[in-house]
C-alpha cells in the first residue's frame, strides 16, 4: 500500500473517530436543550402552583373582610380572585400528565366549584342580613318613638338595651348578646302589659323576631366563612401543597437524569478524547517510522550525494511507495556521481599532464631565452675582432692595394656593421623576455615627449609630425614601453609616405574593460591586410633593404614586450591609407 | 690647447683576446704620455693578480689604471676587481671596466663591487678609437692618477 493511502486511511480512521465524537456531543447538546425546555416547563408550573397558594389566601382575606364588613369591594375582589383560581387551575390542566395530578387538579377544582358555592350563599346571606339589619332597625326605631310617645319610659329603657344589644350584635356576633336582646324584649313586654300597649306589645315581639331572623342570617354566613369556606381554603392550599411536591419530585427526578446523562457523556467524551489522543500519538510514531524517518534517511544520502559521493547504500530501495520511488531516485544520482568521479580522475590526469607539458614549455622557453642571450652576448666578441681588424686593415694597408681590394674591404666592414646591428636586436628581444623589471606607474606622456626629443634628428630629417593627446598615467615596465615608443615613432618616420605633404603621427589613449589601448595613427606608406601579422614576426621585412632601413626585429620585439603586459599589438591599415598600429596594456599586467 | 697628461701612467690591460688586446695597447700607446713601456698586458685574472701582488708593495712600479675586461677564463674579472678592492694597498686602484654586455643588471654589478668606469666594448676601430680618446682625454688629462 502506497504512503498516500497510508495517510489516507489513518486520517479517516481519525476523522471517523472525530464525527463520532462530534455526533455524539451533538447529541448531548439536544438532550441539553430538551432539558433545558424541561426545566423552564417545571419552573412555569412551581409558579403556577405558587399563585395557587398564594391566591387562596388572598381569596380568604378578602372574604373575611367581606364577611365583616359587607364591602362591595371586597366582594369584587373575592369574586374576581376565585375566577383568578379557574383560569390558573386551567392552565395547570395540561400539565398535569401524572394520574396523581389529574386527580388532585379535579379535587381544586371541585374544591373551587363548592367554595364558590358556599361564598355565593355567604353572599345572599350577607345580602340578607343586611336587609334584615335595616328592618330590625327600623322596627327598632319606630319603638323607640312610639314608646317615646307613650311614655313608657321603663319599657323604653329596656327596649334601648334590647336595641343596643342588638347594634353591638351586628358589629360583633356573640350569643350572649343575643340572650340579651332576648331579654330585654321581654322586659320590654313585660313592661307593656296595659292593653293600650298592646300594639307595641306586638311591634317589640316581631322586633326580636326579626332579630331573631337577622342573628340566625349572621350565624348562617359566619358559620359558612369560618368553617366551610375555611374548611375549604385550607384544603385547597393542602391539595395546592400535595401538587406542588409532586411536580418537585418530578423535577428533581429530571435532574438526576440530566445529572446522569451528562456524567454519562463526560465519561464517553474523555474516552473518546483519548482514544483519539491514542490514535494520533500512534499515528504520528507510525508517521515518523514509516515515513519521516525514511525521507530523512534518503535526504542524508541525497546531501551526501550532492557533495558527490558514492554512496554504498541506499535505503529503502525495496519498497514499492513513494519512498521507494525517492531510494530509485537517489540510485540514479549514485550512478550518475560514480561516472562523475571516474570522469573527474581522468581528467586529473589531463590536467597533470598538461602541467608536465606546460612545465616542459616553459622549461624550453627559458633554455632559448637564455641561449638568444648568451649566443648573441658571445657574438659581439669575434663580431669586434673582425670590424676592428678590417678597419684597421684598411687604414694601414688601404693605399697599398687596389680598388678592388678596397671593395672587399669594404663589404667585410659592412658585413660587420650590420652583424652588428642584428646582434643587438637580438640581443634587445632575448632581454625583454628575460627581463625581472617591475611595473610602476609612469608618466607617459613625459616618457613620449623624452622619446621624442632622443629621435630628434630621426623625426626632423623625415619631416614628420608628431602630435599626441594628453596620455593617461600607466602601470607599466618603464624601459620596455619607451622601446615600444622608440618603436613606432622611428617606424613612422622610415615608413612615410613621400606622396604626402605632410606627414604626421598621432597618438591617443582609451581606457577600456580589457586595459589601457594606446593608438599610433599615421598617414604613412600602409600595409597590405595580408602582411599585417608577418610583420610581427622576427625577421620579416616587407621592403627590401635600399628603400628602407631596417632589420625586422622592431615591431618582433614591441610583440614580445605586449605579451609582457599581458596585452597584445596589432595594425589596422591599407596601402597608401597611412596605418594605425594598436598597443593594449592588458587590465590585470 | 688641451692639457698635458699630469700623471705617469702606468696602465694595466687585462684580456684574454689577442686581438683584442693588441688593438688596445696599440691604441692606448698612441695617445699622448703614453710609452710602450706604461702598457702591462695580461692574458687572465691570475696573471692579472700575481703581477699586481708582485708590484702591490712598490708604489713606483705597479699600475695607477687598470682596464679589465669582464669575461676572462678562470678567475672571472668581477671576482678579479673584488680582491682588488679587499687588498689595502690597491683597493684605491682606478679600474675601469669593460663588457660587451649593456644589461643594467650587470652595470649595476660592477659599480656596486666599486668599479670606476663601466665601459661597453666598441664594435668596431672607429668606435674603439673614439672610446680611448675619450678614456685619454678624461683619465689622463683631466683627471689626477694615484701616484
Amino acid at each position: 500500500m502506497s504512503i498516500t493511502h497510508k495517510i489516507f486511511l489513518g486520517f479517516g480512521l481519525v476523522l471517523g473517530l472525530m464525527a463520532w465524537m462530534v455526533a455524539l456531543n451533538l447529541q448531548s447538546s439536544s438532550r441539553w436543550s430538551d432539558s433545558v425546555a424541561t426545566f423552564a416547563e417545571q419552573t412555569r408550573l412551581a409558579s403556577l402552583t405558587q399563585r395557587l397558594d398564594r391566591e387562596v389566601l388572598d381569596l380568604q382575606r378578602s372574604a373575611l373582610v367581606y364577611t365583616n364588613s359587607g364591602h362591595q369591594a371586597s366582594l369584587k375582589r373575592a369574586l374576581s380572585i376565585q375566577s383568578q383560581l379557574g383560569d390558573t387551575l386551567r392552565a395547570l390542566r395540561p400539565e398535569a400528565v401524572l394520574q396523581e395530578q389529574q386527580s388532585l387538579l379535579d379535587g381544586l377544582e371541585s374544591l373551587l366549584t363548592t367554595y364558590s358555592e358556599a361564598f355565593q350563599r355567604l353572599t345572599e346571606d350577607r345580602q340578607r342580613r343586611e336587609d334584615l339589619f335595616r328592618s330590625c332597625a327600623d322596627k327598632a326605631r319606630a319603638i323607640h318613638v312610639a314608646l317615646d310617645e307613650s311614655g313608657a319610659h321603663h319599657a323604653l329603657a329596656s327596649f334601648v338595651g334590647a336595641s343596643n344589644a342588638m347594634l353591638h350584635y351586628v358589629e360583633s356576633p356573640d350569643t350572649s348578646l343575643v340572650r340579651d336582646v332576648r331579654r330585654n324584649c321581654r322586659e320590654t313586654e313585660s313592661k307593656l302589659l296595659t292593653g293600650a300597649m298592646a300594639p307595641l306589645r306586638g311591634e317589640v315581639t316581631s322586633f326580636e323576631a326579626a332579630f331573631m331572623r337577622m342573628a340566625q342570617a349572621t350565624r348562617g354566613y359566619l358559620f359558612l366563612f369560618n368553617v366551610v369556606l375555611a374548611g375549604q381554603a385550607s384544603e385547597f392550599s393542602y391539595k395546592t401543597e400535595r401538587l406542588r411536591d409532586i411536580f418537585d419530585a418530578d423535577s428533581a427526578a429530571q435532574i438526576a437524569a440530566l445529572q446522569a446523562d451528562s456524567h454519562a457523556s463526560t465519561r464517553l467524551s474523555t474516552m473518546m478524547a483519548i482514544a483519539i489522543l491514542l490514535l494520533c500519538g500512534g499515528t504520528m510514531f507510525w508517521v515518523r517510522r514509516s515515513i519521516a524517518q525514511p525521507i530523512t534517511g534518503i535526504t542524508g544520502i541525497f546531501r551526501s550525494l550532492a557533495d558527490g559521493e558514492v554512496v554504498a547504500n541506499i535505503p529503502g530501495q525495496g519498497r514499492s511507495d513513494e519512498i521507494g520511488h525517492l531510494a530509485e531516485a537517489a540510485q540514479v544520482f549514485k550512478e550518475r556521481n560514480q561516472q562523475t568521479e571516474e570522469l573527474l580522475s581522468l581528467a586529473q590526469e589531463s590536467s597533470e599532464q598538461l602541467a608536465v607539458q606546460a612545465k616542459n614549455l616553459e622549461r624550453v622557453n627559458e633554455e632559448l631565452e637564455q641561449f638568444a642571450y648568451v649566443a648573441s652576448h658571445d657574438l659581439q666578441e669575434p663580431l669586434r675582432m673582425v670590424a676592428s681588424y678590417v678597419q684597421l686593415l684598411q687604414e694601414e694597408y688601404g693605399g697599398q692595394l687596389d680598388e678592388d681590394a678596397d671593395e672587399y674591404i669594404g663589404f667585410a666592414s659592412e658585413g660587420a656593421r650590420r652583424m652588428q646591428l642584428l646582434i643587438n636586436d637580438l640581443l634587445e628581444l632575448s632581454r625583454v623576455g628575460r627581463s625581472e623589471a617591475e611595473l610602476e606607474e609612469v608618466d607617459v606622456n613625459a616618457l613620449f615627449d623624452s622619446v621624442v626629443q632622443d629621435l630628434g634628428p630621426l623625426i626632423a630629417d623625415a619631416g614628420l609630425q608628431v602630435e599626441r593627446d594628453d596620455l593617461p598615467r600607466a602601470r607599466v615596465l618603464p624601459l620596455q614601453f619607451r622601446r615600444v615608443l622608440q618603436n613606432f615613432i622611428s617606424n613612422a618616420a622610415k615608413y612615410r609616405d613621400p606622396k604626402q605633404e605632410r606627414s604626421y603621427l598621432r597618438v591617443h589613449a582609451e581606457a577600456g574593460v580589457d586595459g589601457l589601448l594606446f593608438a599610433f595613427e599615421d598617414n604613412g606608406i600602409g600595409i597590405a591586410e595580408e602582411h599585417s601579422e608577418r610583420i610581427f614576426k622576427i625577421f620579416q621585412r616587407l621592403h627590401n633593404r635600399s628603400e628602407h632601413e631596417g632589420n625586422g626585429m622592431g615591431l618582433a620585439i614591441v610583440k614580445k614586450i605586449a605579451e609582457q603586459h599581458a596585452g597584445r599589438v596589432w595594425v589596422e591599415s591599407e596601402p597608401g591609407a597611412g596605418s594605425t598600429f594598436k598597443f593594449l596594456v592588458g587590465a590585470q599586467a | 690647447m688641451s692639457p698635458t697628461a699630469h700623471s705617469k701612467p702606468r696602465i694595466l690591460v687585462v684580456e684574454d683576446n689577442l686581438a683584442d688586446a693588441k688593438l688596445t695597447a696599440k691604441l692606448l700607446g698612441q695617445c699622448d704620455g703614453v710609452e710602450a713601456e706604461d702598457i702591462q698586458v695580461v692574458g687572465s685574472g691570475t696573471e692579472a693578480l700575481d703581477y699586481l701582488m708582485r708590484t702591490r708593495s712598490n708604489p713606483i712600479e705597479r699600475p695607477n689604471l687598470v682596464f679589465l675586461d669582464l669575461n676572462l677564463p678562470g678567475l672571472s674579472g668581477l671576482e678579479l676587481l673584488q680582491k682588488i678592492r679587499e687588498d689595502d694597498k690597491l683597493h684605491g686602484l682606478p679600474t675601469l671596466v669593460l663588457s660587451s654586455s649593456t644589461a643594467p643588471k650587470d652595470v649595476q654589478r660592477a659599480y656596486e663591487l666599486r668599479a670606476n668606469a663601466y665601459l661597453r666594448k666598441p664594435v668596431d676601430l672607429h668606435e674603439f678609437r673614439g672610446l680611448v680618446g675619450d678614456i685619454e682625454h678624461f683619465w689622463l688629462r683631466c683627471c689626477r692618477l694615484p701616484n
